[in-house]
């Protein structure tokens, strides 16, 4: 964060994969600083492996990956814990919140591990869920009472808590309704836009494309080897 | 936050955890009664034979001599002189001497003969207060009763009773001719003593005399009074010594007493030769606790699995949203180990209950009593141990399938 990269994502010739899956090579792909990126594909195409490589779950086989910085070709899944959660907030399409914490526990929890000891997170847990448009009493709700489309906005808030430089989005949108889904995407880009992060959007549905910046398809970035 | 997230991730799946924790608790109060049991039966025997160096009698099998002197069942084989009871009484090394004669019963109940010493001898190990009710006999046809004896036949001070010749309720031959009063009822000590009636050796002696000659005693003899009524043989005598050092060398010399073949047995050593004969069912016992325990292991550890299997989404949200590795070994280290050590510690504490309980039963009901003994040591190490190798093995197991799941 303190930093300020050319790109937020530098990519030259990785081959990533599960173990017992597909594999796949990029042969160059930037993305930079602030930008809003629409990844678009189908399903299966890959696009939950390439999220995982990104957030330095998954370790790229060769070429180099710089990510915030971060070199994570170098990097082994187990030191990149302290770096995902400093600089990086990441939204799934469902299981975002662990069912059993309140609300604010769950935006909490983001904050812990990012060893963020501001004071004042409760009152930022707080501003972030009013702008998502969510009552203060959820806050203190057990995720597992909430609404899917009130489940996918606390998602955000959790990803946004420690002011990540890059938000990775993982088919968020396809467990809410039409309208659920634009409010979805209306407010992220909101607080995405008031803090300048670099979003990483993916999805098979090129109907919402339209609010990003950059429109890519990952059939054209990455090819199966 | 971490323990934060364990208790409330615990209470999120209470029911099942509450099933954990209870099968453990009850596999850990199954294998506690088991081996308190156990120990409680064998102390029982060892408690028989307290304070009591060496046991004498005409020469026979250790455990003959040990279980018909010590714990009344079977009988001598051949008696003792008096004589020889009085020479070693004498012998400057012993301490006390308690002489027993053996072979008279009353309602089913073994009558020991014997004198003042047996009431030294308990008070030596059981404390002062030896008597629930009234005291020792001082004059020829008094008894005490044990607590047992008393409580089974509702006798109190005061009631009167007649002997009878040889084993059995219904024996032939009832020593009719005189009655015994009661002086005295004997405090519960967990030891044969409860199950027995004592009198004097002249008492014995006198309801042996033919009626005619018993017709001519008074009421009211003290003991000692009449030096006819001072018996010829006994069946046994148990000796305390002044120093224990000195045990094995009298034993020598009562072994070779050249006036009369006598033997001398080590009380301690013929228990454990009598345990060691029942050593199969410790065995048995163990066995059965040990079976226990495994089908809780093998129940709570199905539990364990199906739940790990459930969670991995949770851990893998927790890995993205930057929780090292160690944080979720911990976290599930943790979980593992309070349910396991809470299970135990229930477990504990209801065999401590139970044990109240069942102490408090078996003595009014049989007369049994047995020391609660528990050793904590073993039992907060053992517990310790178990819960962390638990916590241990179920992070571990975790960790192979995370790795597992992510490469």
């Amino acid at each position: 964060m303190s930093t300020t990269p050319p790109f937020a994502i530098d990519i030259s010739d990785i081959q990533y994969g599960h173990r017992k899956g597909p594999s796949w090579l990029i042969p160059r792909w930037q993305v930079a600083v602030g930008a809003t990126v629409f990844m678009q594909a189908p399903s299966g195409a890959g696009k939950s492996t390439l999220l995982n490589v990104l957030a330095g779950l998954l370790p790229v086989r060769s070429g180099t990956l710089t990510v915030l910085n971060e070199p994570l070709h170098a990097r082994r899944p187990a030191q990149t814990a302290p770096w995902r959660a400093r600089n990086l907030g990441v939204i799934f399409q469902s299981l975002n919140l662990l069912d059993y914490l309140s609300c604010l526990d769950n935006i909490l929890l983001a904050a812990h591990f990012a060893k963020n000891r501001q004071t004042g997170l409760s009152e930022s847990a707080r501003e972030l869920m009013q702008k998502l448009n969510l009552p203060d009493k959820l806050l203190h709700k057990k995720a597992g009472e909430l609404s899917v489309g009130q489940r996918q906005r606390v998602a955000i808030a959790r990803a946004l808590i420690n002011n990540p430089a890059l938000i990775l989005a993982d088919e968020p949108t396809s467990a809410l309704d039409d309208e659920n889904g634009a409010d979805f995407i209306a407010l992220l880009f909101d607080l995405v836009r008031e803090r300048n992060c670099t979003l990483v959007f993916a999805s098979h549905n090129k109907s919402l494309g339209d609010y990003f910046g950059q429109h890519i398809f990952l059939q054209d970035l990455s090819r199966p080897l | 936050m971490m323990f934060r997230l364990a208790i409330k991730s615990l209470l999120s799946r209470r029911f099942s955890a509450a099933v954990c924790v209870a099968m453990i608790a009850l596999s850990t109060l199954a294998l506690l009664t088991v081996d308190t049991v156990y120990r409680g039966t064998q102390s029982a025997f060892s408690r028989g034979v307290q304070g009591i160096d060496l046991m004498v009698g005409a020469p026979t099998g250790d455990i003959n001599l040990l279980l018909f002197s010590a714990f009344h069942v079977g009988a001598p084989s051949r008696e003792l002189s008096f004589s020889t009871f009085k020479h070693w009484q004498n012998n400057p090394a012993v301490k006390r001497a308690v002489p027993l004669m053996l072979g008279d019963s009353h309602k089913g109940f073994r009558v020991i003969g014997t004198n003042q010493q047996l009431f030294d001898h308990l008070r030596a190990t059981n404390g002062n207060n030896i008597f629930a009710q009234g005291a020792p006999f001082t004059h020829v046809f008094e008894v005490t009763l044990g607590r047992e004896v008393a409580r089974k036949l509702g006798y109190r001070l005061g009631d009167q009773l007649i002997l009878s010749h040889g084993m059995g309720s219904h024996s032939f031959q009832q020593h009719d001719a005189r009655t015994f009063t009661v002086t005295g009822i004997l405090a519960a000590t967990g030891t044969p003593i409860d199950k027995t009636l004592q009198v004097s050796l002249d008492g014995i002696e006198a309801i042996h005399w033919p009626e005619q000659k018993i017709a001519n005693l008074p009421t009211q003899l003290p003991i000692g009074e009449n030096p006819q009524l001072t018996p010829k043989s006994l069946a046994a005598f148990y000796l305390t010594l002044e120093n224990k050092v000195r045990t094995f060398q009298l034993q020598r010399a009562i072994n070779q007493y050249p006036k009369e073949p006598t033997q001398a047995v080590l009380p301690g050593v013929a228990v454990t030769q009598l345990w060691g004969m029942l050593d199969w069912i410790e065995i048995a016992l163990l066995t059965l606790g040990g079976l226990a325990s495994l089908i809780a292991t093998i129940g709570v550890s199905g539990t364990l699995l199906t739940h790990l299997e459930q969670r991995m989404k949770e851990f893998q949200l927790l890995r993205t949203l930057g929780a090292r590795q160690r944080f979720i070994f911990t976290l599930l280290g943790i979980e593992t180990t309070s349910l396991v050590a809470l299970g135990a510690l229930i477990g504990c504490v209801g065999t401590i209950v139970l044990e109240r309980v069942l102490l408090t039963v078996a003595q009014n009901r049989w007369g049994l009593y047995w020391a609660l003994d528990i050793d904590w040591l073993f039992i907060s190490t053992g517990i310790a141990t178990l819960a962390v190798i638990a916590g241990i093995i179920f992070s571990g197991l975790s960790a192979l399938r995370l790795r597992k799941l992510s490469l």
